[in-house]
């Protein structure tokens, strides 16, 4: 694969091999070894494990923020570590969808501003009439509807998060990274934002790899992951 | 990330952070203007005083400071070094040496200067009437484009002159001016004066004047003498006419010789070479303390040391400006490290290194080009206003 050819990619496998990565500028850091861990393509995978354990890391290994030290992140057969970084970059862009704890939603922009952001970043791709009711319908779906034009400065905290779910969607990715995307809600709202995620994962046959340390949210998911069970060790 | 795209984010983040945008803005807009401005400014006083300069190669007055009656007679701001008589006037017409516009300009109307002139100067600095007519009679005036707009005058109004000294009561009387015309503007300093005939600016000078008449039969107080004897002699409580009208017009009359009567200044044009000479060599020898002076010589003079004034204005002009490009660098820096976190979230979202520069010089873009828009219709309604402005700083001066 290179820059040109990555476009979008659906029934991406992810296979990690001998993976090993620390964080160089950390002497005192600790070093994350995976020996094998195999993610089909639509899996819905919860990644549980204690504070530093590296949960976080991996979802950036998974989606080319951080490359291994050593052994290998395949999707398919292509390894991402091998690509350059603007390669990289691409692929997140057109492939994976990212939501954070802290939404970092982007404060200049209204709802509809931050839905559409990955399509603005995308050179190849305009803002069409299509685009625009796409959003519209991910809007409502989501219990943003009314919200569209509003600043995301003055939604609540659910709401926030719910406009990151919509940015993380709206490229339609074949693979959604969610790094403790309940972490700021209230219990309510936390069950709420992990159905919608499933729910849209499968509508749209999405691998979908969420973080969290909140074991009432394990319900229903095609695997999880517990990171106590991969060595965490320090350097 | 394509250009719509970029300016969509760019022009978003500019709304967004309007006061911040609306500072670096209005500090780029000064950096640009202000030097910009002095330069229209000082280009435009160097051609307004050099274009009336050189349309008149001498300028005879009082002799003292030459720049003072340079500025007193071709652009009516400073005062006179003094008076020279209208003999001086006519020895020069007499030996057929060049054309002279005698000009006084003692006294102000309303703050306006009150120029006495022939009817010669309108045709020699091209004046033409706006609307109107020429002064005709004794008390009528007629006023510069600007005194028009200034003091809301117009043909069939009047103004009247400042009163001389309050606590002077020898002092002559203010007098009413009658305004019959208005001069089309020109933008020269004739734009901010008054125009009088030479007679009607003696009558404000009390050389001249009206009065009523004086006679055996008139009542007690208006005569001071024996009543037996023949010499009739008017009192204190005789009024001269304050207004002159066409009923009183034929009882002006001037005391003494009329070749002593001031001038402030008069403007020479020799006819050539040789009488430009002669006349120059006439006043070096002068013993009446008259000078003549070349107009342009003295500008030049003056102008040099406004360039050299100039000079430090730009050379202050360039610290400033460096100042003010390190202080927005230090607020384009500052923002950036404030706008880490979305820079970040960009980064891990897939967006190219040369998107995100491109996004921030979208905005520093937009910034200069704002900017220069406005910087550049600021110059240009500035360059179009210059001679007004110049003609303000002139005759405020």
């Amino acid at each position: 694969m290179c820059p040109a050819d990555i476009q979008h990619r659906a029934n991406l496998k992810i296979s990690l091999t001998n993976l090993g990565f620390q964080y160089s500028r950390q002497s005192d850091g600790f070093r994350l070894e995976i020996p094998e861990l195999i993610i089909e393509s639509g899996d819905r995978v919860a990644v549980i494990g204690p504070s530093g354990s590296g949960k976080s890391t991996l979802l950036k290994l998974l989606s080319g923020i951080l490359v291994p030290d050593s052994g290998s992140v395949l999707l398919d057969d292509h390894s991402i570590g091998s690509w350059s970084d603007s390669q990289r970059r691409a692929f997140r862009l057109r492939n994976i969808g990212f939501i954070f704890q802290e939404f970092e939603l982007i404060p200049y922009l209204d709802v509809r501003g931050n839905f559409l952001l990955p399509i603005r970043l995308d050179g190849a791709r305009h803002i069409d009439k299509d685009l625009l009711f796409e959003s519209q319908k991910l809007a409502e779906a989501l219990g943003l509807g009314a919200h569209l034009r509003h600043s995301v400065e003055n939604l609540s905290q659910g709401e926030k998060q719910r406009v990151a779910t919509g940015r993380a969607l709206i490229n339609k990715p074949s693979i959604i990274l969610a790094d403790e995307p309940t972490g700021n809600l209230d219990p309510k709202r936390k069950s709420e934002i992990v159905e919608l995620l499933k729910e849209q994962a499968t509508r749209d046959r999405a691998t979908l790899v969420m973080v969290t340390h909140d074991h009432g949210l394990l319900n229903n998911w095609d695997r999880i992951v517990d990171f106590s069970d991969f060595i965490a060790t320090p350097a | 990330m394509n250009l719509v795209s970029t300016l969509f984010l760019a022009q978003a983040y500019i709304r967004k952070h309007i006061w911040k945008s609306v500072l670096v803005v209005l500090s780029l807009v000064m950096m640009i203007c202000i030097p910009g401005g002095v330069q229209i400014i000082v280009s435009e006083f160097d051609r307004h005083m050099n274009e009336r300069a050189e349309s008149t190669p001498f300028i005879i007055g009082k002799q003292g400071s030459q720049l003072d009656l340079v500025l007193h007679g071709l652009y009516f701001t400073s005062d006179a070094p003094g008076t020279i008589t209208m003999k001086d006037i006519e020895e020069i017409r007499n030996e057929k040496l060049a054309d002279v516009y005698p000009i006084t300009n003692l006294r102000k109307a309303k703050k306006v200067r009150v120029v006495g002139i022939e009817l010669e100067y309108f045709s020699f600095r091209n004046l033409t009437l706006q609307e109107g007519r020429k002064f005709a009679m004794f008390g009528e005036a007629v006023i510069g484009s600007e005194v028009a707009k200034k003091l809301n005058l117009k043909p069939g109004s009047h103004v009247i002159t400042d009163a001389e000294n309050v606590f002077n009561i020898a002092a002559a009387y203010p007098l009413k001016l009658n305004i019959v015309g208005v001069n089309s503007r020109t933008g020269t300093p004739d734009d901010s004066v008054i125009f009088v005939s030479l007679e009607t600016s003696w009558i404000i000078e009390g050389i001249g004047h009206g009065h009523e008449e004086v006679k055996k039969d008139s009542p007690k107080n208006l005569s001071a003498e024996d009543p037996d004897s023949e010499v009739l002699t008017a009192s204190a409580a005789v009024l001269p006419y304050t207004e002159i009208s066409e009923a009183n017009a034929s009882s002006v009359h001037f005391h003494g010789d009329s070749s002593n009567f001031p001038v402030t200044a008069a403007l020479v044009l020799p006819y050539d070479q040789k009488s430009s000479s002669i006349l120059q060599g006439r006043f070096l020898s002068n013993q009446d303390n008259v000078q003549v002076v070349s107009p342009k010589a003295e500008i030049g003079e003056l102008l040099s040391v406004v360039f050299q004034v100039k000079s430090f204005f730009e050379a202050q002009m360039w610290l400033v400006t460096c100042t003010t490009v390190l202080l927005i660098g230090l607020i384009i820096s500052l923002s950036l490290k404030l706008r880490e976190r979305e820079m970040y979230t960009y980064f891990v979202m897939g967006c190219s290194r040369w998107s995100q520069a491109q996004l921030l010089l979208t905005e520093i873009f937009l910034y200069l080009f704002i900017s220069a828009i406005l910087s550049y219709l600021l110059l240009t309604a500035l360059s179009l206003n210059s001679g007004y402005f110049v003609d303000t700083i002139l005759s405020s001066s």
